[in-house]
């Protein structure tokens, strides 16, 4: 029972409460079996044969037989599958629907299971690189608490039962031409569901369609409608923006295509040559929290959500008034009445940044929040216009479809179930009654419904619903997704669904009663569509390059046609000076969906570090007004509702706006996110959905431990992460290597190693490094390291073998942030070797850092005599405690799980290494070629911030990387002459003179 | 002092010999303990039985079958794979249909079930051997294996033990042999080389066996 | 200065300055006397008392006992460790513990070798002592690492991974220190034991205890040969402890100074720890002693003045201690390195201030009471000052351990270590231990030196004058 937690009671948040975790921690693990399997078992309860006959290698410890020694069994396949080769990986390419855009992915895959999730280099969204979600997705695949079977009223059903059920329903539906009968779509962008939907409505002329998004894009749908009067997407190239002005917008880790604007904003920021600092891109940005946005930039004001509005329009008004920037008249004057600035800074802000943006035209680029109202999109879209960026900077597609998912949508739908003109709801996937705004009363009549839900998970929709459906992962099933661009990618499962189920678009389809399976409705698809000719051959290519050629929209250059936007700017609320609550996506849970993911719930969010749950953001300044300091509880009332919950004193925040992150707090979901964070649904309406303001806030009972993983913010006047602004740059190029604290000659006791063969090394670009914290994810996917818990985050237990330091600089209420890459150094001169008794950590010819975990008897000297304090020690059997069968599969073979009691940290992945080595012999060479490994953090960087490579190949990236180390790299606490092998880049800021003072 | 004596005279030799004995005994249990207790003794021979009494003898020795027909991975990967039923099958659907030892492959063939072969040659998990990377380099499978084309069931030649594949890996020399020799069971190190320390594949290859921590351990 | 005339400046008469004082007074200033005071002890029937305390220490060994089996059974998670503390009180009690068996060896090899005779009466119960800590301070070594149940590979053994301990290790040369320390003690107390056993052998009125005792002395028969091989061994025993009193708590010290945190990266450390584990362990001696003289009575045996010197010593060390505190400071300033200022600043002034300034108080302050004769010579102020300077000396190793390891260089991984209530109990439980073994001790063993007390009476003197000889005795009875 112990052993598989998820069999039984014991299995209750088994690996959250300290109780259960004594009884779970394992003594009698025998020294023969003390590392758990690093291959799979053939996981109980799935039904796959592929599982059954898992590869050679791989072995299921049978009990003790024989007093030699554990009997181990080999399961060979009965018949080999094509490609396999036990033992080696194979990478699929398929893609995942994110944001409103796709992300190109290459799955990694041993013997059938996926394992580690990676970006596909030639997808346009991805870029090689991935978001935390994306990293995170194989965890989900293999969560227990996954839906394992469709359900009737609770009642568990097979899928037989399911299916015939379906097409009885179907075959009713089409009878009465589907009068009463509703669909409620997320926002999804797949062509082939689209194409079921048109079929299932031509079939049921009566039904309707509904979709709805809890962090909806409609703002920017409909701002480009009020600017352009057509539906347009706009498609940022951030890379050929000089300067950047983003308006309580995340555009660099949350919003769009994130990956693809954070690789822009990248390349604008790097440096190859001194010189270059001359034409750095400049990052203005104006928000109520801090975001990685924010934290990247190179002014931030803040400000209320709720003011943003007046200041883009003040902003607006400026560029037209004193830059002959031309606006139609009507909405010149609605401008001049409805701008407003709060404060002579954001006034000073407002001329500075015209004049900046003016001085720039063609090169800038503006965005709006997807919080912002359409009028502050539009405005915006239109100053892009008039500044020449359109085409530039920015460029406008065709909308995926005309179907509006923002609240009203739901409003419209309950209307209709209220009205008796909706009696049967179908919802693919999405989980409304969480998360629907508290005015549209979703859940009452959700219950008052004949209800049909497909999801992967028993939410609190799926508890509710007369029908529950599991859906198939994205990676067990057949689909297609269109980018941000256009880019179609046909999604291709890595495995057969584990539990059997159906996708979205398979269940559409029986209700419609087409024929064909997930795969013959896609191919369908695109058959008819784009690939007709030679259909095969391009199919089999887009399979092979995760994309298809030649999909992505040519830009439309649209028009201003601005009828109904002076009315819109005139209408659009202007902030009071009471409270404001802003509403933004939980960094773990994002809308909620990843409130069962252990990874994405201990990732400490980018810029406090909070784990676990979700508490309000409030300024220093407020919380001496309310008289509250970190972890008390404040209740915020917005009239319609209350919610309790603990606050952040976050430096940076907006003084009297409060930040909630939605998607914590869930009530119907598995044993990790069970009990954590506070739902804050309850005070978000239609009206107020990005932001409300006239909230009222007071301190409220209670406090809570908040699991934090850095307590202290401030450098301490340390030359921890050095920075300078590129006007000082310019005029001294050595301005960084001045910063070396003076120390004597440094000396070593032991004679200096010749590095003659490979010598691996890392630079991290802090200019570039943004501090999304993706590298974390991938870190702990690729190296199988084990979530601890709240409760251990809160001893300073978390096991993360890399970590992003954050840091405050300046005034508490306005701070400048940067954030710092941390993991282990492996240094030349390493103090923590020279301390292990039993030479358990030792340096390897090609200077890596080796961590035996075999020899480690955990005495913790080493992590004791670690300057970094990088390393981490397993003080309960974390990994054990995690272990389900599921769980098994995703780990990854070729790194050993770690047990109790033994030091861990990072490798410099050692594993991809060593393969590559490997493979290089194979072939008969000496070397391994120019950039053959690669780290899984670095490989993860949407910003290419992190690199790692050969610093004796003059050929490789890092070393190119590395180009300016004589002026900007610099290693940290380098006088201890312990000679770090990871190479920190100086970070460098373009300020505006203009500005400086502010 | 009182008179009475209370310990027999021999009582004063107790002393020195209970020292001596005591040291004797702490030494010959040390000495029993570093012998008897290494993978030399506790694994080398290791001969189980295995669902089907598969042959190797008659196979890789009276057919002269090569070792990678069924071990075809060998090269390509981390692990010499044991092969699927398919291969026994290519054969085994012409000859012998009818042997009642074969009835488990038949079986696995027919029903797609595995045949539960039982494991010999075990390292730890968390010792990562690449059978690939040191055919590259010229070591041959009777190396460590032994003379498994004489083994009619196949046992455990080498002790396998950490401190074994460090002799090696510090003088590969005696070990290496022609890449075209790689399954040539007969082969014998020639005698010269046993003595001299080389790093040099056959096909001239500079080697670097590993003999730091993470070669082998991940 | 010869050794002799330096100890008049301890043990002068205070009548006639002339004269050296007694160190055995009253009705007990004779041969016979002396056997029988010390004998009694053992030999009475069980007190009431002692049997009550016996019980509360084998309970008291018991939570010991409990808390190493769930400790080992769960994992070090049962502490209140973190990523960044790695050691709190293990590694504190251990130093603790060891610094406690420092006086012992000290006392009986080094005031050996320099004729200190007042040495006699408190040498035999302090080597038990020293022996005791030593015991309860390996508990932590041994059980604070992630899998015991692997210890060994810190032990050069042949194996079959070819693989030697680090020789580098700081923490490997502990093991061979301390080992050693304990062996030369155990060795250097029985040798010292042998004649006084064969004393209570002779003495037996029962079987058993003459076999027993018997067979500790090892067929004594105090004949000169036997006297003049006792005298060579004991001698060399003295020789071999003297460099290893120094050695044992410099290696220690090792474990820190060699490293690279600033706090522990300190060459002071060597003498500083020394000076402070002879400190300590004159302070449980004369603890232990002054209850025991009561129980006992054993006033006539362990006279004032023999506490009085060791409250000299206690006072002596105890400021060596406090200009260490204040070098350590000074030596942080004069540096110049930010980050060495900042850990001494944060020791002083930071989260952990409230464990600095009672180890100052503890340590540096209460000692300096015994400037004043009155109260160095007051038996309850002795008693108080030397159970604060043991509260002192656990919370030195406390500061210097944790309050250098939870801020060191980078102040995003600082952190606060809090104890779990298994951290305590283990601690506790320690001295449990420690008590239990002195308890036996004190019934079954001669807890004072028979022999060597005769050695330094005036009736051992081929010289002797009786009624010279009863006018000190007088004196000292005024």
């Amino acid at each position: 029972m112990r052993r598989l937690p998820i069999l039984g009671s014991s299995g209750k948040q088994y690996w959250r409460s300290l109780g259960e975790l004594q009884g779970s921690a394992e003594f009698e693990a025998s020294l023969a079996n003390e590392f758990p399997e690093g291959a799979t078992e053939a996981p109980s309860g799935v039904s796959r044969r592929n599982f059954l006959s898992i590869l050679g290698a791989s072995a299921a410890l049978a009990t003790l037989a024989g007093c030699r020694r554990p009997e181990e069994k080999i399961l060979p396949y009965a018949k080999a599958p094509e490609e396999v080769i036990p033992g080696n990986a194979l990478y699929f390419a398929t893609a995942l629907p994110f944001a409103g855009t796709a992300l190109g992915l290459l799955v990694e895959s041993h013997e059938g299971r996926p394992t580690k999730i990676e970006g596909n280099p030639r997808h346009p969204d991805s870029l090689g690189a991935t978001n935390l979600y994306a990293q995170a997705t194989v965890l989900d695949l293999y969560d227990p608490d996954r839906s394992q079977h469709p359900l009737e009223r609770g009642e568990k059903r097979t899928w037989a039962e399911a299916s015939t059920f379906l097409a009885s329903f179907g075959q009713g539906l089409r009878t009465s031409g589907g009068k009463g009968f509703a669909v409620l779509t997320g926002a999804h962008r797949s062509p082939t569901l689209a194409k079921q939907l048109a079929k299932l409505q031509e079939v049921l002329p009566q039904a309707k369609v509904y979709a709805y998004e809890p962090l909806s894009r409609q703002n920017v749908r409909e701002g480009a409608k009020l600017a352009f009067g057509k539906l347009l997407e706009p498609v940022r190239d951030v890379a050929k923006a000089r300067v950047i002005a983003a308006f309580d917008s995340d555009f660099l880790a949350l919003e769009g295509s994130a990956i693809k604007h954070a690789r822009g904003f990248a390349e604008t920021r790097k440096l190859d040559q001194v010189q270059d600092a001359k034409n750095l891109s400049r990052l203005y940005v104006v928000e109520s929290s801090m975001t990685v946005t924010g934290g990247a930039a190179d002014h931030r004001l803040r400000m209320k959500s709720g003011e943003v509005a007046g200041f883009v329009f003040a902003l607006a008004h400026e560029l037209a008034q004193s830059h002959g920037i031309t606006l139609d008249g009507d909405v010149l004057a609605s401008l001049g009445a409805a701008k407003t600035t709060n404060g002579d800074k954001a006034a000073a802000w407002v001329k500075a940044l015209a004049k900046d943006l003016a001085a720039n035209k063609g090169q800038s680029l503006l965005l709006a929040g997807e919080r912002q109202p359409a009028s502050v999109h539009a405005v915006v879209n239109l100053l892009n216009l008039a500044l020449g960026n359109v085409g530039a900077t920015v460029k406008f597609v065709p909308a995926f479809d005309e179907a509006s998912d923002g609240p009203e949508s739901l409003l419209a739908l309950t209307k209709a179930i209220d009205a008796k003109d909706v009696e049967t709801l179908l919802v693919l996937g999405g989980n409304p009654v969480f998360d629907a705004p508290a005015d549209a009363e979703f859940a009452r009549a959700f219950g008052s419904l004949m209800t049909i839900h497909v999801g992967t998970h028993v939410n609190e929709t799926a508890a509710v619903a007369t029908w529950h459906l599991n859906q198939a992962h994205y990676l067990e099933s057949w689909g297609d997704v269109v980018a941000e661009d256009g880019t179609a990618s046909i999604i291709q499962p890595l495995i057969a669904p584990l539990y059997g189920g159906k996708s979205d678009i398979e269940v559409v389809a029986a209700v419609a009663g087409i024929q064909g399976s997930g795969y013959e409705l896609v191919r369908a698809t695109w058959k008819a569509g784009l690939l007709d000719v030679d259909f095969e051959r391009k199919w089999r290519r887009a399979l092979h390059d995760g994309f298809i050629d030649g999909t992505a929209h040519r830009d439309v250059l649209p028009e201003a046609s601005t009828a109904d936007l002076g009315a819109a700017i005139k209408a659009t609320k202007a902030a009071d000076d009471g409270f404001e609550v802003t509403f933004a996506p939980d960094v773990h849970a994002y809308d909620g969906r990843f409130a069962n993911n252990g990874w994405l719930q201990e990732l400490p969010d980018p810029i406090y570090k909070l784990t676990w749950g979700n508490a309000a953001l409030i300024s220093p300044a407020t919380a001496r007004e309310l008289n509250v300091t970190d972890g008390e509880h404040v209740t915020v009332d917005v009239g319609s509702g209350r919610v309790s919950l603990p606050v952040i004193v976050a430096p940076g925040q907006a003084d009297r706006s409060v930040a909630l992150a939605i998607g914590q707090g869930r009530r119907q979901v598995g044993r990790v996110g069970k009990d954590i964070g506070v739902d804050v649904f309850p005070l978000r309406t239609s009206a107020g959905f990005g932001f409300v303001s006239g909230a009222t806030v007071s301190k409220g009972p209670g406090t809570t431990n908040l699991p934090r993983t850095q307590e202290h913010f401030q450098m301490e006047g340390r030359q921890l992460v050095r920075e300078t602004t590129s006007e000082e740059l310019l005029a001294d190029a050595q301005v960084i290597r001045k910063m070396d604290p003076i120390s004597p000659p440094l000396l070593s006791l032991w004679h200096d190693w010749e590095y003659k063969g490979h010598r691996w090394g890392m630079a991290v670009d802090l200019s570039t490094c943004i501090g999304c914290a993706v590298c974390v994810v991938a870190c702990q996917a690729e190296n199988n390291i084990p979530v601890v818990g709240p409760d251990q985050v809160l001893l300073s237990r978390e096991m993360h073998w890399l970590r992003i330091d954050r840091y405050f600089e300046g005034t508490q209420d306005d701070p400048v942030s940067v954030s710092q890459p941390m993991t282990c150094q492996h240094c030349e001169n390493a103090p923590c070797e020279q301390v292990c008794p039993v030479a358990a950590t030792t340096h390897g010819p090609e200077g890596l850092n080796d961590m035996v975990y075999n020899r480690c008897i955990g005495t913790k000297y080493c992590g004791n005599n670690c300057p970094y304090k990088v390393r981490r020690f397993n003080y309960f059997n974390f990994s054990k405690r995690e272990i389900t069968e599921q769980r098994k599969m995703q780990y990854n073979p070729d790194v050993t799980v770690r047990t109790r009691g033994v030091m861990e940290k990072c490798s410099f992945c050692v594993q991809r290494i060593n393969e590559a080595k490997i493979a290089a012999k194979r072939e008969g060479l000496d070397r391994v070629p120019t950039d053959n490994v690669v780290s899984a953090c670095a490989q993860a960087c949407p910003t290419g911030a992190i690199t790692f490579g050969d610093l004796n190949d003059p050929n490789s990236t890092v070393v190119k990387k590395l180009s300016l180390q004589n002026e900007l790299g610099y290693r940290l606490l380098d006088f201890l002459n312990v000679r770090p092998r990871i190479t920190y880049l100086a970070k460098i800021r373009n300020l505006n003179p203009e500005l400086e003072s502010a | 002092m009182h008179g009475r004596y209370i310990f027999p005279r021999w009582s004063n030799r107790v002393a020195p010999f209970a020292l001596v004995g005591v040291l004797g005994a702490a030494t010959t249990a040390a000495a029993a303990l570093g012998y008897y207790g290494t993978t030399k003794h506790l694994e080398v021979g290791y001969e189980p039985v295995q669902p089907v009494p598969f042959s190797h003898k008659l196979h890789a020795g009276d057919l002269g079958m090569d070792c990678r027909y069924c071990h075809s991975t060998v090269e390509k990967s981390a692990f010499a794979a044991i092969p699927p039923t398919q291969t026994c099958m290519n054969c085994h659907d012409k000859v012998l249909t009818e042997s009642v030892k074969l009835l488990p492959v038949r079986e696995s063939a027919a029903t797609d079930k595995p045949i539960p072969w039982v494991r010999v040659h075990n390292l730890p998990d968390y010792a990562y051997f690449d059978h690939s990377a040191h055919l590259a380099a010229g070591v041959g499978c009777s190396t460590c294996h032994g003379r498994v084309d004489q083994m009619v069931r196949v046992r455990q030649e080498q002790p396998l033990s950490m401190g074994w594949c460090l002799e090696c890996h510090r003088n590969p020399g005696p070990a290496l042999r022609d890449p075209a020799d790689i399954t040539k069971m007969d082969w014998q190190p020639d005698p010269a080389a046993l003595s001299n320390v080389s790093f040099t594949a056959k096909n001239g290859r500079e080697l670097q066996p590993p003999q730091h921590c993470s070669g082998c351990h991940r | 200065m010869s050794a002799a005339s330096a100890q008049y400046a301890i043990d002068i008469d205070e009548r006639d300055p002339s004269k050296r004082a007694p160190l055995v007074l009253g009705q007990d200033a004779s041969f016979p006397a002396v056997t029988d005071r010390v004998a009694k002890i053992v030999e009475e029937k069980t007190p009431r008392t002692w049997l009550l305390f016996l019980a509360l220490a084998v309970s008291l060994a018991l939570v010991l006992a409990g808390s190493l089996a769930k400790l080992v059974w769960d994992g070090l998670g049962l502490w209140g460790l973190n990523n960044g503390v790695f050691w709190a009180w293990d590694i504190t009690g251990f130093v603790f513990w060891i610094g406690i068996g420092h006086a012992g060896t000290l006392i009986s090899a080094i005031l050996f070798l320099l004729r200190q005779k007042w040495r006699t009466s408190i040498n035999r119960a302090a080597e038990a002592m020293t022996i005791f800590a030593v015991l309860a301070a390996l508990i932590y070594p041994t059980f604070h690492v992630g899998r015991v149940w692997l210890l060994y590979w810190v032990f050069p053994l042949p194996n079959q991974m070819s693989m030697w301990p680090n020789f580098k290790s700081p923490l490997l040369w502990d093991v061979f220190a301390v080992s050693t320390y304990a062996t030369v003690s155990v060795l250097f107390w029985f040798v010292g034991l042998v004649p006084d056993f064969a004393t209570l052998r002779d003495r037996a009125k029962t079987k058993t205890r003459a076999i027993v005792y018997g067979i500790l002395s090892l067929g004594w028969r105090g004949s000169h040969r036997h006297w003049l091989t006792y005298e060579k061994a004991y001698l060399i025993f003295a020789g071999l402890s003297t460099p290893l009193v120094l050695s044992v708590h410099t290696i220690v010290s090792f474990d820190f100074a060699t490293s690279i945190i600033p706090g522990w990266h300190t060459t002071i450390f060597p003498p500083y720890f020394v000076a402070g584990a002879v400190f300590s362990g004159f302070a449980m001696v004369v603890t232990l002693m002054v209850i025991c003289r009561k129980a006992f009575g054993l006033e006539n045996l362990l006279t004032i003045r023999h506490l009085e010197n060791m409250n000299k010593i206690i006072l002596a060390t105890g400021s060596m201690v406090g200009y260490a505190y204040g070098m350590e400071f000074f030596i942080a300033w004069y540096s110049g390195n930010e980050y060495e200022r900042f850990a001494f600043i944060n020791r002083a002034f930071g989260p952990y201030a409230w464990a600095y300034w009672s180890m100052i108080s503890c340590n540096v302050l209460a000692p300096q009471l015994f400037w004043f004769k009155k109260l160095r010579r007051s038996i309850p102020v002795m008693f108080a000052v030397g159970i604060f300077v043991n509260i002192g000396m656990w919370f030195e190793r406390f500061v210097i351990i944790v309050t250098s390891l939870h801020r060191d260089y980078l102040p995003s991984s600082w952190s606060y270590f809090r104890p779990s209530i298994w951290d305590i109990s283990l601690f506790v439980g320690t001295f449990g231990l420690f008590f239990t073994l002195f308890l036996l001790f004190v019934r079954f063993f001669p807890v004072i030196a028979i022999a060597e007390v005769k050695g330094v009476m005036p009736e051992a003197d081929p010289h002797h004058h009786p009624e010279a000889d009863h006018a000190a005795t007088e004196a000292a009875h005024a």
